[in-house]
């Protein structure tokens, strides 16, 4: 099947948005203290399961409460759960899970289906983007309170009729969904949840890893990124070219027109690869 | 042209078309190849040897040179891109005229082709498009801008960010230019189009190459280099279907377990360009019972082997497209660093299972010269011995070149 790494993708985006977005209204599980780091947004009452995104910016809240034991336990399984999930998958969360990055994905697509050009964000612009996001991770980590600038928080509730006190985050909202019709994933590249997600990359199962002799350095991986990852097509030395930047969305690994010079491994074993007859499948007739 | 003149001219013509057949001749007599093959041969001949062009009068040519240039965007207006790059000793000598002796014979066999008229195309040419790629290149479009209307393009020597997005204005700059030359608009659909007869040629060329990395291989490298020099001289549709043919038929041949001696070392060729009809140094390899597996000169197979990724339809996305297809993975040594060269033979080693390597040097090429020393550290530490052979368009050197070449081949096989 052409694309199949890709529709798969934006099947299992479409099912969490579902359910993340709409899942209260015909599931009636409760899944209690476990959160997901993604951006569920917990002011959607209709979240089957929440993100731990309040969670993680609004932690002060938890020394007022005292030392319960009750509450002690509300903690682990709160930040307990979002450190399993993300040692477990690391950024997959963000490329295959995140609804704020399936809506992002859905205007990026209505952009190609109407024709209009794509702006290619060079490595300067990369730069001034990673600059605002550890930024953003030091507002979202100390405690201030992420939410009242959260972008997501002015998108995700509406889309289920409920409405939130105004806040700056809607003017963000806005920018923020201006930018992501003609640059791809834009919020995903200063995302406070991502950067943090990613500063445990080190030490997560799945990985990028390249063969450097196949690559031809044609750079196609980075034409293909929606993070504007250079160093993926660049690199000639390092194996594991997985930086805390990468969603893991697999684009530069499904249209690598050379024989396993790209991998996704999981604990060291290669589960996905790329090949000269992918890409005649997927580009070619 | 003054009576002098087309008296020279006389002689250029019939001994140009003498060196061509002479060549075709010798692959028809020491090549078995399969019945497909024919078109290839027919096409060749119906250029080189009875001066009949494939297109009609009214279709606008452009010529091209090297692998830098985006033909397809030439192919969406309509036009009939060619590459001019000349491999005939005649032209070559027709050229010693205008060129300096120590140029590259690629370089004097154009301007020669030029000046003498040597094959239809040349006059019927509306504009040259000549990538500033090496120093004769450079100089070579100012002598035949004499003769046609020609368009250096500066594609930069490096290509670090800043440097490569330059090419993208640099191409789009080529869309009114050839807009202008065919009379047709380059609409994003055409454009497509093209890009995909292309990619389609392109994924022929990866079936016709697998052929080849067989171990014993199923089809002489000689004729699969004609093959792809016959790409500058046909139609697209009928290309792809003579090499659609052809794949088919070496598929029956795999199926019969018809193939070359396994007993043949296997040589990968590299260095500069090996145009028809200098096809000297192939052809005498394999009369001497080697099969050129590998080619990565970009006359061949490295010519139609890298593919284009579309990630934005528009007009603009697609010739940055091109842009990164036909600039980032070329491996010419005319760009400053060509680290990405030694890392492709390498690879091209393992895939093909290379027992030696031919380097390809043409008199006064300095670019490919200059990474002999890269090559032979591979060489070394691959532990595939490597030869550097010099050579020019001269036809009366081969039975020199055969025997450095057979104390190679000799050395191959009795590792």
């Amino acid at each position: 099947m052409r694309d199949m790494n890709q529709k798969i993708r934006w099947l299992i985006l479409g099912i969490s948005f579902v359910l993340l977005v709409y899942g209260g209204r015909f599931l009636s599980v409760d899944f209690g203290n476990v959160k997901l780091p993604v951006f569920a947004c917990p002011y959607n009452t209709n979240a089957v399961i929440e993100g731990s995104c309040l969670y993680l910016t609004e932690w002060t809240d938890y020394l007022l409460e005292g030392a319960s034991v009750k509450s002690l336990f509300n903690i682990l399984m709160i930040f307990g759960s979002t450190l399993v999930a993300i040692l477990l998958f690391g950024r997959l969360w963000c490329g295959y899970v995140c609804p704020f990055g399936f809506i992002q994905d859905i205007l990026y697509k209505i952009r190609e289906w109407s024709g209009l050009k794509k702006r290619n964000l060079d490595q300067k612009m990369r730069e001034r983007l990673n600059f605002i996001k550890w930024g953003l991770l030091i507002i979202f980590l100390i405690g201030i309170g992420f939410c009242e600038i959260c972008p997501v928080r002015y998108v995700i509730p509406p889309l289920n009729g409920i409405a939130t006190r105004f806040e700056f985050g809607l003017i963000v909202a806005i920018i923020v969904l201006a930018f992501s019709f003609n640059s791809e994933r834009f919020f995903c590249r200063i995302c406070p949840l991502g950067a943090t997600l990613g500063l445990f990359q080190k030490w997560v199962p799945f990985k990028i890893t390249k063969d450097c002799v196949a690559c031809t350095e044609c750079g196609i991986c980075y034409e293909a990124c929606p993070m504007d990852i250079r160093e993926i097509y660049t690199e000639r030395e390092k194996t594991d070219v997985t930086c805390g930047e990468c969603i893991l969305c697999n684009k530069c690994i499904d249209y690598c027109p050379e024989k396993e010079a790209l991998s996704l491994t999981f604990f060291g074993k290669k589960i996905y690869t790329s090949g000269r007859d992918r890409f005649y499948k997927n580009h070619v007739k | 042209m003054d009576l002098r003149k087309a008296k020279r001219k006389a002689r250029y013509d019939r001994n140009f078309v003498r060196v061509s057949n002479k060549m075709l001749e010798l692959m028809k007599e020491t090549f078995e190849s399969p019945k497909s093959f024919d078109y290839f041969y027919d096409q060749m001949e119906s250029l080189f040897v009875n001066q009949k062009m494939w297109v009609s009068e009214d279709q606008s040519i452009i010529g091209t040179f090297c692998a830098m240039v985006p033909e397809e965007l030439i192919t969406a207006a309509g036009g009939v891109p060619v590459r001019l790059c000349g491999g005939n000793y005649i032209a070559q000598v027709a050229g010693d005229e205008y060129a300096p002796r120590d140029s590259c014979p690629v370089v004097k066999a154009v301007i020669g082709s030029f000046d003498m008229n040597l094959l239809p195309m040349y006059s019927s040419c509306k504009l040259a498009i000549v990538p500033t790629s090496c120093d004769g290149k450079k100089k070579m479009a100012e002598v035949i801008s004499n003769y046609v209307p020609t368009l250096p393009l500066h594609i930069p020597a490096l290509k670090d960010e800043e440097s490569f997005e330059d090419v993208i204005p640099l191409f789009m700059g080529l869309v009114p230019i050839i807009e202008e030359t065919t009379g047709n608009q380059i609409t994003p659909r055409r454009l497509k189009e093209a890009i995909q007869i292309n990619q389609e040629i392109n994924k022929e060329v990866h079936r016709l190459m697998a052929y080849k990395k067989m171990k014993p291989a199923l089809i002489h490298g000689s004729l699969v280099l004609l093959a792809m020099n016959t790409y500058q001289y046909s139609d697209r549709s009928d290309y792809l279907k003579a090499l659609r043919n052809l794949n088919d038929e070496l598929e029956l041949r795999k199926n019969e377990g018809m193939s070359l001696s396994e007993k043949a070392p296997r040589i990968m060729m590299t260095g500069s360009p090996v145009v028809f009809p200098n096809m000297k140094l192939p052809v005498a390899l394999e009369e001497l019972g080697a099969v050129v597996v590998a080619d990565e000169t970009c006359a061949g197979d490295r010519m139609l082997t890298d593919p284009v990724f579309i990630s934005d339809g528009t007009l603009e996305g697609m010739v940055r497209s091109l842009a990164v297809k036909y600039v980032l993975p070329c491996s010419c040594p005319t760009f400053a660093y060509n680290e990405e060269r030694i890392y492709r033979l390498k690879q091209m080693v393992k895939d093909y299972e290379v027992d030696g390597i031919i380097y390809h040097v043409l008199r006064g090429c300095l670019p490919y010269d200059f990474e002999v020393r890269n090559v032979e550290k591979l060489s070394k530490e691959l532990g595939v011995p490597v030869l550097r052979v010099e050579t020019d368009y001269n036809t009366e050197d081969m039975e020199q070149l055969k025997i450095r070449l057979e104390a190679f081949t000799e050395m191959l096989k009795m590792k």
